[in-house]
C-alpha cells in the first residue's frame, strides 16, 4: 500500500513511508510478558541490544520522515527494531 | 590518476536539484517541523500520544485523532505542559478513521483552521492500529475482517484525505504509517498471519 500511494501521489509532492518497529512494551505487550514469561525469552533472543523497545524510540525516527531532511525518501519502510531482523 | 578513471565524490558547478530540494536547509531545521500541522491517528494514548509528542517538541502543532472520548489524562498532561511553555498547538478530536464521513470532516475542517493560522497541515502519522493474540489456525473470520477495517481500510483512509488536503494546498507533505517489522518477518507471539499481511501496506 505505501509503495503504491507513494507512485501515484509523489507528483504533488506528497511522500508515503512506512516506520516498521520491533517488540515494544506497551500496556497490552506487558501484560503479555507477565502472562507469558516464555514470550519475553523469545523476543529476547533477537534483541541486539539487549533490551525490548521503548515507545520513546519512535519519537526521532517519525519526526526525521515528517521533516524536510527527508525530502527524497518516498516508497521506503524505516525499521526500528533493536537489530531484531538483523537476525531474522 | 590513472587515464579513465574519473572521481566520484567530485560535483559539478550546478546542481539543479539542489535548488528543488527541501532538505537544502541548515540541519537544524532539516529535523524540525516548525511552522505546520502535523494530523496524527491513535493518538488518545500509547504510540501515538507519544509520537504527538515528539511532533509537538519538533515545532509544529498537533491535531490528534483517537475513538476515545477523551485522550489519556496522564499522557495528556504532557501535552498541555507543552502548549504553555512553547506556545505550540494541540487539538483532540475523537473520530472513527473506518467512518469515511467522519474522516473527511476532521481533516477538512482542521486542515482549513491550520491554513489559517497560518501552519498548513504538511504530514500525517497513521498510528491508529489494533491487534489480536488468536493462533491463525483457530481465528474467526469477524476477527480478522476487524483487524482488516481498522488497519487497512482505516490507515487507507486518512491517507486518501490527507493526500486530497495536501494535493489542493500544492505545498507537499509527508505521510508516516506506523507498521511492523511482522511485515517482514515472522511474529514470535501471534503466529496469526492476518497481522503480518495487514502491517505489511
Amino acid at each position: 500500500m505505501c509503495r503504491s500511494l507513494a507512485y501515484e501521489w509523489g507528483q504533488w509532492g506528497i511522500r508515503v513511508n512506512t516506520l516498521s518497529p520491533g517488540y515494544i512494551r506497551t500496556a497490552m505487550t506487558d501484560g503479555l510478558l507477565q502472562e507469558k514469561p516464555e514470550v519475553e525469552e523469545s523476543w529476547m533472543r533477537g534483541a541486539l541490544l539487549g533490551r525490548l523497545g521503548a515507545p520513546e524510540d519512535f519519537k526521532a525516527p517519525c519526526v526525521f520522515l515528517l521533516a524536510d531532511g527527508s525530502s527524497w525518501m518516498t516508497g521506503a519502510d524505516l525499521r526500528v527494531d533493536g537489530g531484531h531482523c538483523a537476525t531474522a | 590518476m590513472a587515464p579513465g578513471i574519473v572521481s566520484d565524490i567530485e560535483l559539478p558547478r550546478d546542481i539543479p536539484e539542489s535548488q528543488l530540494s527541501a532538505a537544502n536547509v541548515p540541519i537544524e531545521k532539516a529535523f524540525g517541523l516548525k511552522n505546520r500541522t502535523i494530523i496524527i491517528t491513535g493518538a488518545g494514548r500509547g504510540l501515538g500520544i507519544t509520537l504527538a509528542v515528539g511532533v509537538l517538541e519538533s515545532g509544529a502543532d498537533a491535531i490528534c485523532l483517537d475513538i476515545l472520548p477523551e485522550p489519556s489524562a496522564e499522557e495528556w498532561d504532557v501535552i498541555t505542559k507543552l502548549q504553555k511553555s512553547t506556545g505550540v498547538r494541540a487539538t483532540y478530536h475523537r473520530c472513527d478513521i473506518t467512518n469515511e464521513e467522519a474522516v473527511e470532516k476532521v481533516v477538512a475542517e482542521c486542515g482549513e483552521e491550520a491554513r489559517q493560522r497560518g501552519k498548513p497541515v504538511k504530514g500525517m502519522i497513521s498510528c491508529a492500529g489494533i491487534q489480536q493474540m488468536v493462533d491463525a489456525i483457530d481465528y474467526p473470520m469477524d476477527g480478522f475482517r476487524r483487524i482488516m477495517e481498522v488497519n487497512v481500510a482505516g490507515s487507507f483512509l486518512i491517507s486518501k484525505h490527507t493526500a486530497r488536503l495536501l494535493r489542493d494546498q500544492k505545498l507537499g507533505g509527508s505521510i508516516v504509517m506506523i507498521a511492523s517489522m511482522s511485515g517482514q518477518i515472522a511474529n514470535r507471539v501471534s503466529q496469526s498471519p492476518d497481522y503480518s499481511l495487514v502491517m505489511l501496506f
